[in-house]
């Protein structure tokens, strides 16, 4: 059994609030790149936002593995079909 | 005896509320996963009228709500750092303040809406079915969520949160995050992408 790491202090989850918010004002910024370059650049945004929620305000980085398993059983059910799709999709 | 399980169990017996929230959170992984689908496949099959509508979106507008968001679940991590250190009071100003702009949030979605429709966007064409579907359906979540806070608030304000009891609060956290999670991308794939 994994036991929970001990918890981040409260400076730390400023930091990670910090860097949520200016990733969404580097997001906002990039939506007026020409759409080569900010596709790309806006997921790389949005996954660091999300694993930065993920990781520290769910604690999932501190906390029993079960628990992230039971998240990564529900992302390798659907992001295979998300990735079949968008591939598809263009060329059809 | 109960000692015993409780050692051997994957996750301490206190804890089960959290598994289960876990296991719900995975199925609801799946649920916006199969939404995100449908929306790649309207995205690739329409995208004259995903670039046409494009300009009529309020990016300052949906800015400022993720920003009130992302608030929100920080307000979330405090609130569970107060309790933990034993400060009720804490406790309840931060979970007041996650109602106040949750509730600002719904606000915020309900005046896009208006405006798009007033606009003339139509819930049955290419942009609008998926845009107010799914955007609807993470606005009914947020609304749940607000649901679930009232009844964590009254629960606070009776004293049923402590320093070494706090599993309430943990799993409603929980949930509220990943409804944050879940704008995170929204916000990219519809507004920004």
């Amino acid at each position: 059994m994994n036991e929970p790491k001990t918890h981040p202090a409260a400076p730390r989850y400023a930091w990670v609030f910090v860097a949520l918010v200016a990733l969404t004002g580097l997001e906002v910024g990039a939506s007026y790149l020409p759409s080569r370059v900010r596709v790309p650049l806006l997921l790389l945004f949005a996954g660091a936002k999300a694993l930065l929620v993920v990781l520290y305000f769910m604690h999932l980085r501190f906390d029993n593995r079960i628990y992230a398993g039971l998240l990564l059983i529900g992302l390798l059910l659907v992001s295979p079909l998300i990735l079949i799709v968008a591939l598809i999709i263009p060329a059809g | 005896m109960a000692e015993l399980q409780a050692e051997t169990a994957f996750v301490p017996q206190r804890e089960n509320a959290k598994l289960a929230v876990w296991a719900f959170l995975g199925g609801e992984v799946v649920f916006f996963g199969t939404l995100i689908l449908t929306l790649i496949v309207f995205r690739a099959r329409e995208a004259a009228a995903f670039a046409e509508v494009r300009t009529l979106l309020s990016i300052p507008l949906v800015g400022l709500n993720t920003f009130i968001l992302i608030l929100s679940s920080y307000l979330v991590v405090r609130a569970l750092g107060a309790i933990r250190a034993g400060r009720q009071r804490s406790l309840l100003w931060h979970l007041a303040g996650i109602f106040v702009l949750g509730a600002l949030f719904l606000g915020g979605q309900a005046l896009e809406w208006s405006t798009l429709l007033a606009e003339g966007l139509s819930v049955k064409s290419a942009f609008g079915t998926p845009f107010f579907a799914i955007t609807g359906l993470h606005g009914t979540h947020v609304l749940v969520g607000l649901i679930w806070l009232v009844y964590v608030i009254v629960l606070a304000l009776r004293g049923r949160f402590s320093s070494v009891s706090y599993l309430g609060v943990e799993t409603f956290g929980l949930y509220w995050h990943f409804v944050d999670v879940v704008w995170i991308v929204l916000f990219t794939l519809f507004y920004l992408i």
